[in-house]
């Protein structure tokens, strides 16, 4: 594309767009060639940085009859230029129009890049809307977190993926090449679509509504369509494709290192996580293949750093052997170790002291409410004690740098459980100045960093109401109120992200139309502080007659049909059911790698299992 | 003990790449490579790589220098087989040897070697009415050609361009484009950007209006020994 070429001199980061990096797929495109583009619906150093389009990019690639290559959303200034210049939305890797591709899978990793995604759409001249597709048009797939509850795309999406897409994905090809063959339509594909597993096909179902605008009913419309569907997950992880080379890029992502799976799922069962339950069951790779997989990522990408990546790293069985042989393989050349997100105990301190050998990394806690009781509600295995021993040690080794996690809008969340964030730090800080001035680091900064909590579907607490946006402000000021100590920072989120993140999260099929109304109002990079334009959101929900706090603002009740209660995760609702009537005693439930807590998660999907 | 010095290419797409993100790619090619790297002391150790003169994104180039320090020496022939593996054709690794270093080799760079393309989007005037070489060679006649310059504290400063001007000829003048080939300053002691000296003849020859847009490639990097000028490489 020489007009590409061009326009890439007027546009900031080129290399955003040049494509040609080490270990990216360069494939012959011929006739038979199954064409798949891998839709990241945010920027190029954003998408490099997600570990799950490295490893399906690797699934596909490794099969030779299909090629997949990545797209992106273009920043605003070569959008622009693009648009101006008639340039269709193009694959990094061939720059072929996304409409040349048979299928384009979006990952839904975050609810406020849905109006990436329509622009995306539109960028490359694929109609909206599943209904107005054509024959010739690519099929528009979706996985990821966020399509755990697909209704809110529904009316745009013609088939999504649920759960993780090593197997699926390459069944979901193999489907629409065969049938493709054989000259079906678009209809009779999507029809066969709905008989795999973990593949909801929307237009197969009707939904209906009670008159206070609750779901009446929701069904297949067909004989045959599976009412229920079921994830996808893989069994064993030791035997499960993991890519042995992946990009290099050029540019600097947001996570520029290699990234290594450890294990997947979480038994912590903190209660505002979505990812705690729908990963489940925990299965863990083993230490010599965790081994084998760094030190060939290592040899074919030239990275400098090596990232154990899981839900909580900690958690691993065997973390201390890991670490301890990934150190001594990698030490001489370098190579630092690093753990995206530490638990508070005094054993990740001993971790900590492991890569504090080869290279000092930042740290970060996640203690995220301010109280004991408040921590026992969300089911935050974490005492006080915990926390202040950790800082202990952590200062005596010579840190003055950290970053404490905390959420705001917790459910039953009284006054002292916000000032119980602001002590904490206070507390902190005092620990460090308690400290002889000869033993401590640099100058010291705490940074508490509050998010408003967002409800999300497949947790115990999808159920209840979210703070409406003036409440999440003041409180954000009792946290800021509670803070003495000068040396602690406090940083929050902007509530009005959080609040659309919760309408759209629990969102029906209603949904969709205000999306596309919202982009139609100029939105996208809705992610991003300076795109985010709040107004936008509010007047299409307004002109469409959509109450955007009956989705956030308001508690259901158990009995309910829920937009995403046909998805099964393999976590019962009864078992989410009794965790929120145990929070609401401020009930723990105590980790279950010490003992089943009965989620149901090995009772069909991981038969005998955990 | 070992320093290789490498000579490489620089152009399609991956001209765009910072300067930055070249310094990353070298740092991983090398380890791809596994080079015996030479790391710095400290806290955050890093390989000693150091490069000649950064270009700027969009400029390509065919005589990148670059040096990285080794623990022991290699087989070169085999280096430059080996790197076509990892390498992208548009970055290729011309040529390579180990040298003795001569100080830094940032401070070594005296003056570069260019190509400037001009491109035109339409022309006021036919090619035989520009009469560009002998313009251009009366527009280099002059004394000064003074550039206006923000300085550090973005206050308007004069600057007079000439004495870093070493060689500059127009050496094609088509209906939609000009090349220039210019030899000017590149380093600590004077910097010239070679489409500046374009632009203001541009502007002399009442053009700029009608330029489209520029394209740079760097043709050589010199430096100078016994006062005489010779390729960076070969010192």
């Amino acid at each position: 594309m020489k007009k590409l070429d061009d326009i890439l001199y007027r546009v900031e980061k080129p290399s955003r767009y040049i494509g040609g990096e080490i270990n990216s797929a360069q494939k012959e495109i011929t006739e038979g060639l199954f064409r798949f583009g891998f839709a990241f619906p945010d920027v190029y150093e954003v998408g490099m940085s997600h570990l799950g389009m490295h490893i399906l990019y690797g699934v596909l690639n490794d099969r030779e009859d299909v090629y997949c290559e990545r797209i992106f959303a273009p920043w605003t200034d070569l959008e622009a230029e693009m648009r101006k210049e008639n340039v269709p939305l193009f694959t990094v890797e061939t720059k072929s129009p996304v409409k040349d591709l048979d299928v384009v899978g979006f990952t839904l990793q975050y609810e406020l890049s849905y109006t990436n995604i329509i622009n995306m759409l539109d960028l490359g001249g694929v109609p909206l809307r599943t209904s107005e597709r054509a024959e010739a048009d690519p099929f528009i797939i979706a996985g990821g977190p966020c399509a755990y509850n697909p209704e809110p795309l529904a009316i745009m999406i013609d088939a999504f993926v649920l759960g993780e897409g090593e197997e699926v994905t390459l069944e979901v090809i193999d489907c629409i090449k065969n049938l493709k063959a054989q000259g079906q339509s678009r209809k009779a594909i999507l029809r066969a679509l709905a008989d795999i597993q973990g593949v909801y096909v929307p237009s197969l179902y009707e939904v209906t509504y009670k008159e206070d605008g609750t779901i009446k009913s929701f069904q297949p419309i067909e004989e045959g369509v599976p009412a229920v569907v079921r994830k996808r997950i893989i069994k064993d992880l030791d035997s499960v494709f993991y890519p042995e080379s992946v990009i290099v890029p050029y540019m600097d992502t947001v996570h520029d290192r290699a990234m290594v799976e450890i294990f997947r799922g979480c038994t912590a069962g903190c209660r505002f996580c979505q990812a705690g339950m729908i990963y489940r069951p925990v299965r863990e790779k083993s230490v010599d293949v965790i081994q084998e997989a760094a030190q060939k990522l290592i040899s074919s990408t030239g990275f400098e750093e090596l990232s154990l990546a899981s839900l909580s790293t900690m958690d691993y069985s065997k973390i201390d052997e890991l670490i301890r042989g990934l150190i001594a393989e990698h030490e001489e050349n370098k190579i630092g170790v690093s753990l995206p997100s530490l638990r508070l105990n005094s054993f990740s301190v001993s971790v900590i002291e492991q890569i504090q050998k080869v290279r000092k990394t930042g740290l970060t806690f996640a203690p995220e409410a301010g109280t004991q009781r408040m921590r026992d509600v969300i089911n935050k295995g974490v005492t006080e004690d915990d926390l202040m021993s950790t800082m202990d040690r952590i200062f005596s080794l010579g840190w003055s740098k950290v970053k404490l996690y905390f959420m705001i809008g917790l459910p039953t969340e009284k006054q002292e459980d916000l000032e119980g964030i602001g002590a904490l730090g206070n507390q902190v800080a005092k620990m460090y100045y308690d400290m002889p001035r000869e033993m401590r680091g640099g100058r010291l900064t705490v940074t508490l960093s509050a998010s408003c909590f967002v409800p999300k579907p497949f947790t115990p607490f999808q159920w209840m109401a979210q703070d409406k946006l003036e409440t999440f402000e003041e409180k954000q000021k009792v946290v800021r109120a509670a803070i003495t100590d000068r040396s602690v920072k406090f940083n929050y989120h902007d509530a009005h992200t959080s609040f659309l993140e919760g309408v759209v999260a629990r969102g029906d099929r209603r949904i969709g139309e205000a999306l596309i109304r919202t982009w139609e109002k100029g939105s996208k990079f809705d992610g991003w502080q300076e795109y985010f334009v709040f107004e936008n959101w509010m007047n299409a929900f307004s002109e469409l007659e959509i109450d955007p706090y009956f989705y956030a603002s308001r508690e259901r009740s158990y009995d309910e049909v829920l937009p995403w209660d046909f998805i099964d995760i393999g976590v019962t609702k009864a078992f989410l059911m009794r965790e929120n009537d145990k929070a609401k005693r401020g009930e723990v439930t105590p980790d279950c790698r010490n003992g089943c807590t009965g989620c149901g998660v090995n009772i069909d999907l991981f038969k005998g299992g955990c | 003990m070992s320093t290789l010095r490498i000579q490489y290419v620089k152009k399609d797409r991956l001209k765009f790449l910072s300067h930055l993100e070249m310094v990353r790619f070298m740092e991983r090619t090398f380890r791809r490579m596994e080079l015996p790297l030479k790391f710095s002391q400290g806290f955050n150790p890093h390989p000693k790589i150091s490069f000649a003169a950064p270009l700027s994104v969009g400029v390509s180039s065919e005589a990148e220098i670059v040096e990285v320090e080794l623990t022991e020496s290699i087989d070169v022939d085999a280096f430059l087989e080996k790197h076509k593996e990892t390498v992208p054709s548009a970055l290729e690794f011309v040529r390579a040897k180990e040298v003795v270093p001569k100080g830094k080799l940032m401070a070594c760079v005296e003056s570069s070697e260019y190509l400037v393309e001009v491109r035109f989007e339409e022309l006021a005037k036919a090619p035989e009415q520009r009469n560009e070489k002998e313009a251009f060679k009366a527009f280099l006649n002059k004394e000064e050609i003074i550039i206006q310059k923000k300085n550090k504290k973005g206050k308007m400063r004069e600057i007079n361009i000439r004495p870093w001007v070493y060689d500059a000829m127009n050496v094609l003048s088509e209906s939609d484009r000009s090349i220039y080939r210019l030899t000017v300053a590149t380093g600590s002691n004077g910097n010239l950007k070679p489409e500046l000296l374009v632009e203001l003849f541009m502007k002399e020859l009442e053009l700029d209006a009608a330029v489209d847009s520029y394209r740079i490639h760097r043709l050589e990097l010199y430096t100078r020994v016994e006062g005489k000028r010779i390729p960076l490489y070969d010192m």
